[in-house]
């Protein structure tokens, strides 16, 4: 493997200079490393996510020392565990399983409801963090019957965030086990007719019953049954018109409230006629709500390198942090996950105009101006490649 | 156990049983005779009654032969016709044989007072079993005897049309020979043959559904496909091989689509046959169209305009 360190520091700009001092330093006082070090394939990134990968350790003082003297900007190893993690190519691995790891990045940048801030978006984080707590809480933990103490999560340092589920079930799912899980938790191929069908009691053509899930019901049947119910039950005249249902429609749902509901909870959606369309939108509206958009490869790949968690993200300078799932709902990356000196100032010149809000406060940035700005932000837009130093 | 050792030769009893099955069965005749009891068993022909033992080896042969002919089709075919035995046996079976072979597949079985039989997660998944309509909670699905039965007829199809095992370096020549003889007996694949498609199955929309939908649309794309057969008034036995050719096209993704799920389409649609075919509907779901070249859209386009 090249040296990548010593060439590349001689023509490093100010800036980048100041990046790999302050990520050396951060290395010296916190050291992280990955359960199973000695199985994992790591991978470095200097100038990219991954410049070098089928890297392994023998020890967790190896791989500390290989970080002091290397200061790689990522750092990844492979979700799988393997006989000899270095071994190229793949298959002479020895592959021996592999952690279960979601990935989600989704883009709210055009969710409508709010102005995108491009330099850095807490809006943004703020929607892919409840996300991360309803795939853990409703998919890991209650569909899956994964325990917390198998569940880590970790911010990504950037967009997103990981979750790793380990323990020996999961490390022996085969690709297509993982795709199953995928499967449930997007719920793209959900097809909604499957929950809904007409039983046929007598000749006539009216004597049928429509039968969907009770509230006894397992799986996305349940989910279903819990959106559509709750709305039953609490849907007033402003709901019923986001769902464009008709106020005559909404008038008799409302009179028949109580009736529905104790039907619903037996597994009878008819106690009044003429709701197919209803159904339909609310059982829609149940996929929307309840599904999630997640990088799939990450999760069925098994060859997959990750973030390490507790590690500097080169694009950020933000540490890849985990957060015990109780503390995630207060968690804010841009003054959660700083990695340095708040106190610590630069003068930088800004390459954009906007705000960025880090560390508490809203920094004002125009283009080409300089600006005294805290070295958590100096680093961050300097990683960004939005500054320069000065 | 013996019996059911060779009713089941893909469980681990069955295993057991094969252990000691030397060259010895590899014989040109023995050979040509399993072949012969495998096209039966694909054809749903019975197979004159042998000892356990003939039967098992009967299965080892089978799959030996069908990994030589490799092709998938063939194998699948074989898989289902040995689940289909399989799981007919089980009613007429002593009760404890359901939970023997259950566990064989899914160890971490348990009977259960409300719905009969609870299973694991992870073992439900390796059973290759598909997840997204499955009665799942806190890690694990629950299931009644019937429901078990359906189970265990996909395990078994997997299991047994899973042919990584067989290695075909170590086969004699005489696998191979065998092999061609009787390649040209497999059942024909009937798809389509004496089908006459007619003008909704001919539009160019969904001509390019036939060929295989991406992944989050092969559900509408199902549907489309099942509303052309209904207006081109195909017979429904002919719209279900139609929807299973369209699942084997489809089935590439992160997530697998079933023939099971495009069938279910068709049943839905030829249930409610009065929907509407839309080429809005098919367009906003982002199916591959060419409403240029398409003659409905055409004809409803000078609708309009008259
Ligand atoms: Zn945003």
């Amino acid at each position: 493997m090249p040296e990548p360190l010593a060439e590349s520091q001689q023509h490093d700009s100010l800036g980048r200079q100041l990046v790999r001092s302050r990520f050396r330093s951060f290395y010296a006082r916190s050291q992280p490393y990955p359960a199973e070090l000695v199985r994992r394939e790591f991978g470095f990134g200097f100038t990219k996510k991954i410049d070098y990968r089928h890297k392994s350790f023998s020890s967790r003082n190896d791989f500390t020392d290989y970080l002091l003297l290397e200061i790689p900007f990522f750092v990844s190893y492979s979700t799988a565990l393997y006989e000899k993690p270095s071994a190229t190519p793949m298959n002479r691995k020895g592959y021996l399983g592999a952690d279960l790891v979601f990935d989600l990045d989704t883009s709210y940048e055009k969710d409508g409801e709010h102005e995108h801030n491009p330099i850095l978006c807490p809006h943004c984080l703020e929607r892919v963090k409840e996300d991360c707590i309803r795939l853990a809480e409703d998919f890991l933990l209650n569909d899956f019957g994964v325990s917390e103490n198998e569940l880590t999560i970790n911010y990504s340092g950037s967009k997103g965030y990981h979750l790793h589920v380990q323990n020996q079930a999961v490390r022996q799912l085969s690709a297509e086990a993982r795709k199953q899980l995928l499967s449930y938790i997007t719920a793209t191929e959900l097809d909604l007719t499957r929950f809904l069908r007409k039983e046929q009691f007598g000749q006539r053509k009216d004597d049928y019953v429509i039968r969907g899930p009770s509230w006894q019901a397992r799986g996305w049947a349940k989910k279903l049954f819990t959106t559509a119910h709750s709305f039953i039950e609490k849907a007033e005249a402003k709901e019923f018109k986001e769902e464009h249902i008709s106020s005559q429609r909404a008038k008799k749902i409302t009179e028949n409230r109580a009736i529905i509901l104790n039907k619903m909870n037996e597994g009878n959606w008819d106690a009044l006629r003429g709701m197919d369309s209803v159904w339909e939108k609310l059982l829609r509206k149940a996929v929307v709500l309840q599904s999630l958009e997640v990088d799939k490869a990450v999760t069925y790949d098994l060859h997959r390198l990750i973030r390490l968690e507790d590690s500097l993200h080169g694009d950020t300078g933000f540490v890849a942090k985990k957060i015990p799932l109780n503390q995630l709902h207060d968690f804010k990356p841009h003054e959660h996950a700083l990695a340095f000196d708040e106190k610590q100032t630069h003068w930088i010149k800004s390459n954009v105009t906007g705000t960025l809000e880090i560390q508490g406060q809203k920094i004002e940035l125009t283009e080409g101006k300089l600006i005294e700005v805290p070295e958590n932000a100096a680093i961050y837009l300097l990683c960004k490649q939005k500054a320069e130093l000065k | 156990m013996d019996d059911f050792a060779a009713d089941y030769p893909f469980s681990s009893k069955g295993k057991e049983l094969l252990k000691n099955i030397g060259k010895e069965a590899l014989t040109p005749q023995r050979v040509e005779t399993a072949g012969q009891r495998m096209l039966d068993s694909m054809t749903g022909s019975r197979t004159t009654s042998t000892g356990a033992r003939e039967r098992a080896v009967d299965y080892v042969l089978a799959r030996i032969l069908l990994a030589a002919i490799g092709r998938p089709s063939a194998t699948r075919k074989y898989a289902a016709a040995i689940a289909k035995q399989a799981v007919e046996k089980l009613v007429e079976s002593p009760e404890a044989y359901l939970e023997t072979l259950a566990k064989d597949f899914l160890p971490s079985i348990r009977p259960t007072e409300a719905s009969n039989y609870s299973v694991s997660l992870a073992d439900y998944l390796t059973s290759g079993n598909p997840l997204l309509y499955a009665p799942l909670e806190k890690g694990q699905l629950f299931f009644t005897r019937a429901e078990l039965a359906e189970l265990l007829y996909n395990a078994i199809k997997n299991r047994v049309g899973d042919l990584s095992s067989v290695s075909l370096k170590t086969l004699p020549p005489m696998v191979f020979e065998a092999a061609k003889q009787l390649e040209p007996r497999l059942p024909k694949e009937k798809l389509l043959s004496g089908f006459k498609s007619g003008k909704y199955l001919e539009l160019p929309c969904i001509k390019a559904v036939r060929a295989g939908a991406a992944e989050g649309r092969r559900y509408y794309g199902s549907m489309a496909l099942a509303i052309a057969c209904v207006k081109d008034g195909v017979p429904k036995e002919d719209a279900l091989k139609l929807a299973f050719e369209y699942a084997e096209n489809s089935a590439k993704g992160s997530s697998p689509y079933t023939a099971r799920e495009a069938m279910q389409t068709i049943d839905w649609v030829y249930r409610n046959p009065s929907i509407g075919f839309s080429c809005t509907k098919i367009r906003e779901q982002g199916l591959p169209t060419e409403c240029g070249n398409c003659p409905l859209a055409n004809e409803r386009k000078r609708e309009r305009n008259a």
